[in-house]
């Protein structure tokens, strides 16, 4: 594997540890607001909207990997009625649209993180938080989702079946 | 009639898009993209930054993240079979008695996973081979695993259903209450179909009842965090699904399988999975409201409306569309597709919410496992070897028992509605 893939591989594990503890996280927010409400009268006001930036992260930060795995959902009813040569070029073909779809996608919500960034835009929320790192994981986890589908256009693994 | 075109057009670009092969968030990306830029030109990406902004850190889709977490601890752990020894060991020596823990088996791995194609997998790598071993009817029992499967996404929690109510703006928690009696009824039906036909059973029950009791009865205690809690006013959807993982947390300790090796996988596989579906939602949220912006939403409800179709006839072709697309296409990918356009028609045509969108899961679920296509069908020949004659001529039963039951609930949508009206 050249060095450029390995690095790829590396942001994306790395991406892929954000998004198991963002998890996480999830879930030990929802259980402190049950237990606060419940147990000792306390609801708070932070964790529904904390849910939400984890979210984000969960999805946006596991993207990389899964795109990596190939573990996107995908209706392969025409490519498996191919021969291999043809289902290996349309899936090339797929790869390389996609990686330039999530790389447009990508860098307008780079360019609209950097603008959330420069104007100091907030969240809608009852203890607002800047929008731009939210924003800036969604732009990453794409950005990095197209190289990782570029990869795929480039050299598909050997001996693999669209 | 611009929206006519522009309608005809994306639903053509994304149907394409989809058949070439390409993943199914990256088609919505395209169509998205190409929606906004013909619709607004480069000023509207704004919007489209928004979009994936709101949906990603929409509270009601971290209830899928949560559940599939729970799911994952669950099978992950083993205690999925522990499950699978103790219903075993509890239905005993009736006639066709692996049917029964096929379908008993299918109503709690559906109701853990919330996937017909992840139930499909389980089954028929582990049941199927063990009943056609056994001198079971291969197709029947073939038919009795898909049929457990497609209760997966009825019984909650459901992951269709709580994607489906985030996009319809409808009570989660009436969705997911709302399936319980459907499943039961679909489960019953299929029961009924097999066993009347089920010769003597040449299986050895395991026997033990109070052994297979003690061994499901930790089960109860992920039952009673998700849906007790629920049920209770406790507990929000949400909420239900983080102690429904505190809850599967539990039932690991229990069985002795609690460890940070596995809390890892757990957290890992779910991550992966969690974002496989939910990154399609993301990308596809833009579509409703393109559509809105062209005037297809509004245009779609005058043209129904013009048509004077009635109520039923209505409601029959809504069904219609999904049965035969979902032969083809992703369950997922669909119902971000429909929804959008469903909803005015459903407010137009005065339809109970909670008991039009049951039946339309059903009605997809019901698509993706008719032959050629569907998807559970792919899942089941996957993962037991079986032919594809085998797979088609199994599923066709069970495609007529799936149907008998949503002409039953149209009948009688009390069955549906019953329990969010009692829960409200």
């Amino acid at each position: 594997m050249t060095l450029s893939g390995r690095i790829l591989d590396g942001v994306s594990g790395v991406l892929f540890v954000v998004a198991g503890l963002s998890l996480a996280a999830m879930a030990l927010f929802y259980l402190y607001e049950v237990a606060a409400r419940y147990l000792f009268g306390a609801p708070t006001i932070w964790t529904a909207d904390a849910v939400g930036y984890t979210l984000a992260a969960v999805i946006f930060a596991a993207l990389p990997e899964a795109t990596r795995r190939r573990s996107h959902v995908a209706v392969d009813v025409v490519p498996s009625a191919l021969g291999p040569a043809a289902a290996r070029a349309l899936t090339r073909l797929t790869d390389g649209a996609a990686a330039l779809a999530c790389g447009a996608a990508g860098s307008i919500a780079a360019r609209e993180a950097l603008r959330q960034f420069e104007r100091g835009l907030m969240t809608n929320a009852a203890i607002p938080v800047p929008r731009w790192p939210i924003t800036a994981m969604i732009a990453l986890g794409l950005l990095v989702a197209a190289l990782q589908l570029a990869r795929h256009a480039a050299r598909p693994p050997q001996g693999e079946r669209p | 009639m611009t929206w006519v075109v522009l309608l005809i057009g994306a639903i053509g670009l994304l149907l394409a898009l989809l058949f070439t092969g390409m993943r199914v968030f990256a088609a919505f990306l395209v169509l998205n993209l190409a929606g906004v830029l013909v619709l607004m030109g480069p000023r509207g990406f704004g919007l489209f930054t928004n979009s994936l902004f709101e949906t990603a850190t929409s509270g009601s889709l971290a209830t899928v993240a949560l559940f599939v977490l729970m799911g994952e601890v669950l099978f992950r752990s083993g205690s999925v079979d522990v499950l699978f020894d103790g219903v075993d060991r509890l239905v005993g020596r009736v006639r066709g008695r692996l049917y029964v823990v096929t379908i008993a088996l299918s109503t709690v791995f559906g109701a853990l996973s919330g996937s017909a194609v992840a139930v499909a997998a389980v089954l028929g790598r582990s049941v199927l081979p063990s009943m056609c071993n056994r001198g079971y009817d291969t197709t029947r029992a073939a038919g009795t695993v898909l049929a457990g499967a497609s209760l997966a996404p009825i019984i909650p929690p459901s992951l269709l259903a709580i994607i489906v109510g985030s996009l319809a703006d409808v009570s989660i928690a009436g969705l997911l209450v709302a399936g319980i009696l459907p499943g039961l009824l679909l489960a019953a039906l299929t029961l009924t179909f097999v066993l009347s036909r089920a010769a003597p059973d040449a299986s050895e029950a395991k026997g033990g009842a109070l052994k297979g009791l003690l061994a499901i009865a930790p089960f109860l205690i992920v039952v009673g965090s998700v849906m007790g809690l629920i049920l209770a006013g406790v507990a929000t959807p949400s909420e239900s699904a983080a102690t429904g993982v505190f809850g599967a947390l539990i039932v690991a300790a229990i069985h002795k399988r609690l460890s940070f090796k596995m809390l890892r996988e757990a957290l890992g596989g779910a991550a992966l999975t969690t974002c496989v579906i939910l990154v399609i939602v993301c990308a596809a949220k833009l579509f409703a409201q393109l559509l809105s912006f062209a005037g297809a939403t509004r245009g779609l409800v005058t043209l129904i409306g013009d048509l004077g179709l009635g109520p039923d006839a209505t409601f029959l072709l809504m069904m219609l569309i999904p049965f035969v697309l979902c032969m083809f296409i992703d369950q997922i990918a669909f119902m971000l597709l429909a929804v959008p356009i469903y909803v005015p028609l459903v407010a137009l045509q005065g339809y109970d919410p909670i008991w039009f969108w049951t039946l339309f899961l059903i009605n997809l679920t019901v698509g993706s496992l008719t032959p050629p296509f569907g998807y559970t069908l792919f899942a089941l020949k996957g993962a037991s070897g079986l032919s594809t004659r085998e797979v088609f001529a199994a599923a066709w039963p069970v495609v007529g028992i799936f149907i008998t039951g949503m002409v039953t609930l149209w009948l009688v949508p009390d069955i549906v509605t019953l329990l969010p009206r009692l829960m409200n």
